[in-house]
């Protein structure tokens, strides 16, 4: 059992509290999901219940933390990592070792324990997460689901009763993320070991667990089933920008609209069977297929053959032409050859075989610097970006580099458009995360590239700041600019993008309107669409793919009650 | 970018053996370079090394490092022949004076020494180039921690063995970032290379900083730090084999230091080079070093039945 | 804090002089046992594997000293993460003959750190970057000698300097090691392979490797001008954020 009485801790050198007088109690076998914006206190409440927090982060804290019956003040980190595990965030920032046996083998030598023991709780753990395969690979072979899962056999074979992750999917491609969850829900359901997942992406667990807790400045504001929660607090939640799953962002529309639904839809099975009704009697015509991409080419693919010297082929034999004003999200697997792709398209990397043009220009004869006035690239992590001692430099850096003019004029601009101006003067890496995306945006954007690119620029970003993101993303395509995103967020691509181009070992599987790419797949469609597939028996059309959609069809539909729901 | 250990799985029998009867050879080795003087000692310490280099199938990079033993071996040789006077049969003798060098003659003596020295160098580095392509670092470590060499310090090491691939990458992609916003890393002045390098350098820095933070959290919350005791699940094991080829890896040396105690193994190179008169019984010594020193190809063969064994959990 | 009782401070200062004093005298030896049974020119001692094994066992020393001050996992990963930097930063400027930032990581590091702290970084950074180039008879060398690099720029913290003399200060020291680096390395070669062993061959061999020093010396001051206040500030920053003694 955890207890936390009035628990309020200050980091060090910090004036406001990051947690402030929480109360809270979970029972032994409870499945609890734990989420709230970033900057929210979800990560330092996961730390006071091991321990981190007061032990290995200075600071003040007032209020107690019980596990176990053990109070966590009072006994040393090393104790209270055989009652409380804790996976972390990157898998690639809390390995320690270089194979997969010795990781798992680590905290127990830490203990102490006799060689005999070890070799036992090894198998064990190894056993428990399904990762018997991988015993004798060396980590660095491993991909990063892998790689989570070592991460959490390491944690469980100290024999934690409590296992705590902390966004343990936001590094992990879907297919790894879905593996992660899997094996969370599992330990949960079947070694009845509690569980206290952070994550941000609620569809993919809430209709797992058995308790939200919605953390929003060091407070918490919601705390009970998820269904519960949602019937309660919907609106005070939506208000304070927290995402909910389009399954039930739909059906709470619905009821805005006067419809009358009943049951909770938290997964797409349930979804069919209450959404039924409204959509039985849905009479639209067949999906019309939009014209074709046309314009002005600025980025021109041809029979692009690339490889990493004496590596296999990573992209083979692609042909693409890319216009002005599209939006584009470059999707597929992991190792697809995606980002390979893209840094063709400002000089980053030169084709193996075939031509790349960016605006008629032969990324062959002319240097990345060139390019860079051209086209921007933001790569996943803000924190690459930023170097620099203030923002105003940082943003400033890009343009001397590049030789423009005017710059100290140019950099307010940027400065301005960005919402910057009160950080001016300010350590970018202090920065928090929203903050830091757009110096980094700025930084690259300070240049006025027509193209920009985005890599993976949604990963691990809570609902908020997605929101502003994509807002962003907007107003720049209405200037007329070209936007390609490589993600694999399909919700995002869904509501924001308009073409779809599916790569798949090296080769362009897929190109079109998202329209056709996204409906109909099963990997690669989002929640709504997998939905509606089971009505396409009532001619539902299958190309419906946002909440909003799929609200129009209803009101297209003439089915008065929605369009005058009262 | 790309990085590799000098150390690469040719799974060779050489490979398989235990990092102790490799070290013990080349400690042998190095150290036997080191007491003798006599050219041809040196030059049989020196061949020796090679079947064992070929038998690892590492002869590819034993040849790339010829230029750089080469290049010292020269330097050797010129050192020894501008300072030393004493041989007799002069060379070539500057006339004239030459600031604090005086007024050198270089004399066949000092080339020949020199010559001498640089089969020492070949001798070492070829021996420790034994060492650096077959045994992992991660097993040097283990063999390390079994030394007893403080832990903390054979910790931070692995640490780094292990950061160094994901710093890599880290640093390949700040590049890539940096040169996307227009940065050209070899424009300019020195200082101005400098400065580029920097931007790449400073973001790995702060990254690098936040990994710390991370790594130690986790390692702390997997009860790092327990007790006082701290078990190893891997460590080399050294069977009754594995002992009896160690000491047989340290056999060459014992019988080296007998033979320099016997007054072998020394060679006079001032003022003029000593006559070598080889009788029957230096051959069989010599022959005998020979046949201790090459005893690891067999003894190698010899751990095929326990491939690994050495490497205990 | 570190709590040491008083007179355990004060062995370790007399054993810490001792083995200086025994180093320099080791060092030195060549120079006045002329004809003595310590000659290494004509006695029975091989002088270079006897400064090798001193170098050696100093390391060796100076790792204990770790063991007994690291408290936790934070200094360990530190000094390792610090000392692999410092090792790759060799990569991008390998094109540059000896114009690497090593030692200028490695007095950053002793300069925030501390002296135990330098002294592990630079022997991380021997160390590792060995692992990928070779190692050999000089890893010890190059462990000591960056070595005395951290221990040194440690005790230079203690004087307090204000930032911007801090920088010229260390731009300073940066140059002088420079050179001191090259004097102290070269020993290996020269008491292996150059004979005899006199003030006169030590210098040959020195000067020999005049570009290399050299270069490394002015790399180390550039350095230090350019990204010194910068790198230090990151170092305090995360030394600030992490105090290093939790208290609850």
């Amino acid at each position: 059992m955890i207890k936390l009485q009035n628990l309020t801790f200050t980091y060090a050198g910090s004036l406001e509290p990051v947690l402030k007088e929480i109360n809270l109690t979970i029972t032994d076998g409870e499945f609890v999901l734990l989420s709230g914006s970033s900057g929210s206190g979800k990560s330092s409440l996961v730390r006071c219940l091991n321990g981190l927090i007061p032990h290995f982060y200075g600071g003040r804290i007032r209020g107690t933390v019980e596990v176990e019956g053990w109070v966590t003040i009072n006994y040393p980190l090393a104790k209270l990592a055989t009652k409380v595990g804790l996976v972390f965030q990157d898998p690639e920032n809390q390995l320690v070792t270089t194979d997969v046996e010795r990781e798992i083998a680590f905290g127990l030598e830490n203990l102490g324990l006799p060689r005999p023991e070890i070799s036992k709780r090894l198998e064990e753990a190894l056993d428990t997460v399904g990762i018997a395969s991988l015993r004798y690979r060396s980590l660095s072979e491993l991909s990063g689901g892998e790689k989570q899962k070592v991460a959490i056999s390491s944690v469980l074979a100290l024999k934690p009763q409590i296992l705590v992750l902390d966004e343990p999917t936001s590094e992990l491609d879907p297919q790894g993320a879905e593996d992660v969850l899997g094996i969370i829900s599992r330990l949960n359901d079947e070694l009845g070991l509690t569980v206290i997942l952070v994550e941000h992406r609620l569809d993919r667990v809430i209709h797992l667990v058995d308790r939200l807790i919605v953390l929003e400045q060091g407070k918490i504001v919601a705390d009970g089933h998820p269904a519960k929660i949602i019937l309660s607090q919907y609106e005070e939640l939506d208000k304070i920008g927290f995402g909910f799953p389009p399954l039930i962002f739909l059906r709470q529309k619905l009821i805005k609209a006067g419809h009358q639904v009943n049951d909770l839809p938290l997964t797409v099975k349930q979804a069919r069977t209450v959404l039924e009704t409204f959509f039985r009697t849905v009479k639209a015509p067949p999906p019309r297929l939009d014209k074709k991409p046309s314009g002005i080419p600025v980025i021109e693919v041809e029979k692009l053959w690339f490889a990493y010297q004496k590596e296999p082929m990573v992209l083979k034999g692609i042909d693409l032409r890319l216009y002005q004003g599209e939006f584009i999200a470059v999707m597929g697997r992991n190792a697809s050859g995606k980002t390979t792709l893209v840094k063709h398209f400002n000089g980053l990397l030169k084709p193996g075989k075939g031509k790349v043009l960016v605006n008629g220009q032969d990324i062959k004869k002319t240097t990345v610097a060139e390019l860079a006035r051209q086209v921007g690239y933001v790569f996943q992590n803000p924190n690459d970006h930023l170097f620099a001692d203030t923002v105003e430099e940082e943003i400033a850096f890009t343009l001397k580099s590049l030789g423009f003019e005017n710059i100290a004029s140019r950099v307010n601009d940027a400065l301005q458009r960005f919402n910057l101006v009160p950080y001016r003067k300010q350590y970018p890496r202090f920065l928090s995360g929203g903050e830091k995306q757009r110096v980094a945006l700025a930084s690259v954007l300070v240049a006025e590239p027509k193209v920009l690119i985005l890599d993976e620029p949604t990963r691990g970003m809570d609902n908020a700041l997605k929101t502003s993101l994509m807002q962003f993303l907007k107003e720049y395509r209405q200037q007329g600019h070209t936007v390609i995103v490589v993600t694999h967020d399909v919700e995002m691509a869904a509501a924001h993008a308009e073409r779809i181009i599916l790569l798949s070992e090296g080769k362009v599987v897929v190109d079109g309107h998202k329209k056709e790419v996204l409906s109909r797949a099963l990997l690669f469609s989002p929640q709504i669409n997998r939905v509606l597939q089971g009505f396409e028996k009532y001619g539902v059309p299958q190309d419906i793919l946002t909440v909003e959609e799929a609200l129009n069809l209803l009101k297209e539909e003439g089915n008065g009650s929605v369009d005058h729901g009262g | 970018m790309r990085l590799n250990f000098c150390y690469q799985d040719k799974g060779t029998l050489i490979h398989h053996l235990n990092p102790f009867v490799k070290l013990a050879w080349v400690s042998s080795t190095v150290l036997l370079a080191l007491i003798f003087e006599h050219p041809l000692y040196l030059l049989l310490l020196f061949l020796v090394t090679l079947p064992v280099v070929i038998a690892a199938k590492g002869w590819p990079e034993w040849l790339s490092l010829l230029r750089f033993m080469f290049y010292l071996s020269l330097v050797i040789i010129i050192i020894n022949s501008l300072v030393m006077y004493h041989g007799t049969h002069v060379l070539l003798e500057f006339t004239f004076e030459i600031p604090t060098l005086g007024q050198p003659k270089i004399t066949l003596e000092a080339i020949c020494f020199g010559l001498g020295m640089s089969l020492r160098l070949l001798a070492i580095v070829s021996a420790f180039t034994i060492l650096n392509l077959t045994v992992h670092p991660d097993d040097m470590l283990l063999a390390a921690l079994k030394l007893r060499l403080p832990y903390k310090s054979v910790l931070a090491t692995s640490l780094s063995t292990r950061f160094m691939p994901a710093l890599i990458d880290d640093l390949g992609r700040l590049t890539d970032v940096q040169r996307s916003r227009g940065l050209e890393m070899d424009k300019g002045k020195l200082g101005q290379k400098i400065r580029s390098r920097g931007a790449v350098l400073i973001p790995l820095l702060s990254n690098s900083l936040d990994r710390t933070v991370q790594i130690a959290e986790a390692m702390e919350s997997r009860a790092f730090g327990a007790g006082k005791t701290r078990t190893y699940y891997k460590e080399i094991k050294l069977t009754p084999l594995g002992l009896t080829q160690v000491a047989a890896g340290f056999l060459p040396f014992i019988f080296g230091l007998f033979l320099r105690f016997k007054g072998y193994g020394g060679y006079r190179y001032y003022p003029s080079l000593q006559r070598i008169n080889l009788n029957w019984l230096e051959l069989t010594f010599m022959l005998i070093l020979i046949v201790l020193l090459l005893a690891i190809l067999p003894l190698a063969w010899g751990s095929k039945w326990e491939l690994k064994n050495w490497r205990r959990g | 804090m570190v709590k040491r009782t008083f007179p355990k401070a004060q062995v370790r200062l007399i054993i810490t002089v001792f083995i200086f004093c025994l180093g320099v005298f080791i060092y030195l030896a060549p120079l006045y046992f002329k004809g003595s049974i310590l000659d290494p020119n004509t006695g029975p001692f091989n002088w270079g594997l006897v400064a090798t094994i001193f170098v050696g066992l100093c390391v060796l020393g100076f790792w204990y000293e770790f063991e007994r001050t690291a408290k936790g996992a934070k200094e360990i990963v530190l000094v390792s993460m610090l000392g692999t930097i410092s090792a790759l930063s060799r990569l991008p400027f390998a094109a540059m003959l000896n114009f690497q930032p090593c030692t200028f990581f490695i007095i950053c590091s002793g300069y925030v750190f501390g002296p135990v702290a330098g002294f592990m970084v630079a022997s991380l950074t021997a160390l590792i970057s060995n692992f990928f180039l070779g190692h050999g008879p000089w890893t010890p060398y190059q462990m000591f000698t960056w070595g005395l690099v951290g221990i040194t720029v440690g005790w230079l913290r203690k004087l307090n300097l204000s930032p911007k003399t801090g920088i010229i200060v260390l731009a300073a020291f940066g140059f002088f090691w420079g050179w001191l680096y090259g004097i102290i390395i070269n020993v290996w070669f020269w008491t292996s392979f150059v004979f005899p062993l006199t003030l006169k061959t030590y210098l040959y061999t020195l000067a020999n490797a005049i570009i290399w020093d050299a270069t490394h010396a002015l790399a180390n001051a550039l350095f230090i001008i350019i990204f010194g206040a910068k790198v230090i500030n990151i170092l305090e920053r995360f030394k600030k954020r992490f105090s290093w003694d939790t208290q609850s």
